[in-house]
């Protein structure tokens, strides 16, 4: 998902592993089938100085405080971008995420940082709703359907499924979580349809 | 001025059992007139006087109300009240995350079993007490309306308002006690130039939502 970080990343022209942001836009990140795309596009995470709030000035990144326990200021970098093999992007690597908050921040800088064009990040969330909702029913699908696997490979394979699964389920949901007014009925008929297909323990 | 106040005023003046609504021969003699329009504001004064003192004794009470509420969900267990949240009026992780002030990973776990604190409880079973006092006001999908703006073309939603604490402002929202303006205006005096939204979304030819600048 767009803003969540992972460490030991090889970025596409650089050398060394670094951690990394997903910065590939929630609408174009997957396929038709729901799947996720080959390559994504990250930027390299780096430690720095601390940004003060309000986070004025500082165009080229997106300040990550508190990432990680030391408490070292780190940020993304919007000029060490690069492509990720998306298959190298594992759970067990993921460190964070950013919250819908966030993935709007994230847009909001990353937009005025290739453009200086300033736009309210309560637009770019406005717009990536559908998507963060679709998310949500995602991750909660899987929850609920991938028991624990010691073989990645079948777990992969599983995975692979049951995310065309969903992604099956929610063509017929889609407009729906476009509009503010129905994405609550969609969200309880997802997690009636979970229910179904594998019981209470969801 | 309708018959009914100057019947009212005459009665006053008289110290008589005047019939309420007698009809008052016009025209009104001139020399009355300042001693009506003095009554008038007298009588505005104490009616807004009134009206404030049972706006502020209304919202003690439905936050009363919300406790009682409260105190019943948290008699549930957290994962039941998720439950209610989620399967039962549609609430997103995200929204309930930031209401209670964690993150989602942290509302999942919960789900779980995952122990919380006595806090978070309480903000949980608040929560799920506001979406049924949003429903008891006729409110049919609290978690809908929770999501949209409060005033088009404006960046607070109706759970911001919440968030911000604005909780009385919201359920008289709710009621229909206060119109949107006015509901923005309590709780962000600079509503009209720091809130605006200079740009909207609007459906793009591959059929996902995109983002221009506002037209009109």
């Amino acid at each position: 998902m767009q803003g969540d970080v992972f460490e030991g990343v090889r970025v596409a022209g650089f050398q060394e592993l670094s951690l990394a942001i997903v910065i590939s836009h929630p609408c174009s990140m997957r396929t038709t089938y729901g799947r996720l795309k080959e390559r994504l596009l990250m930027a390299r995470v780096q430690e720095g100085r601390p940004v003060p709030i309000p986070w004025r000035g500082h165009f080229g990144i997106m300040p990550l405080p508190e990432l990680m326990e030391n408490e070292r200021p780190y940020y993304a970098d919007f000029e060490e971008l690069g492509t990720v093999a998306s298959d190298d992007l594992r759970v067990t690597r993921r460190i964070a995420v950013l919250d819908d908050l966030g993935c709007s921040l994230l847009q909001q800088r990353f937009t005025n940082s290739v453009s200086r064009y300033v736009v309210e990040a309560a637009a770019f969330f406005e717009q990536s709703a559908p998507q963060l909702a679709e998310a949500e029913i995602l991750e909660d699908w899987l929850e609920a359907a991938l028991p624990a696997m010691s073989d990645h490979q079948e777990w992969r394979d599983r995975y692979n499924d049951e995310v065309c699964e969903c992604d099956a389920y929610l063509n017929e949901h889609r407009e729906g979580l476009k509009r503010p007014e129905q994405r609550a009925a969609v969200r309880r008929a997802a997690q009636a349809e979970i229910k179904r297909r594998w019981g209470e323990k969801s | 001025m309708t018959d009914l106040a100057v019947g009212y005023l005459l009665q006053e003046d008289q110290g008589t059992q005047s019939a309420i609504g007698r009809t008052v021969p016009s025209p009104i003699p001139l020399q009355t007139l300042p001693t009506f329009a003095f009554r008038f504001a007298s009588l505005r004064r104490d009616a807004s006087a009134l009206t404030s003192q049972i706006g502020t004794d209304h919202r003690e009470t439905e936050e009363l109300t919300l406790e009682h509420l409260s105190a019943a969900y948290r008699r549930d267990s957290v994962v039941e009240v998720l439950n209610k949240l989620s399967c039962g009026w549609g609430v997103g992780w995200s929204d309930i995350a930031r209401v209670v002030g964690v993150s989602v990973q942290a509302v999942r776990k919960w789900r779980q079993g995952a122990p919380t604190s006595p806090d978070h409880c309480v903000s949980l079973s608040r929560f799920a007490a506001l979406l049924e006092r949003l429903e008891n006001h006729g409110i049919k999908e609290p978690a809908n309306w929770l999501e949209l703006p409060v005033v088009p073309g404006y960046t607070p939603r109706h759970i911001d308002l919440y968030v911000a604490g604005c909780t009385g402002v919201l359920l008289d929202l709710a009621q229909g006690l206060l119109d949107s303006a006015a509901a923005l205006g309590e709780c962000a005096p600079d509503w009209r130039n720091s809130l605006v939204r200079e740009h909207e979304t609007f459906e793009a030819e591959d059929g996902n939502l995109a983002i221009r600048r506002r037209r009109g």
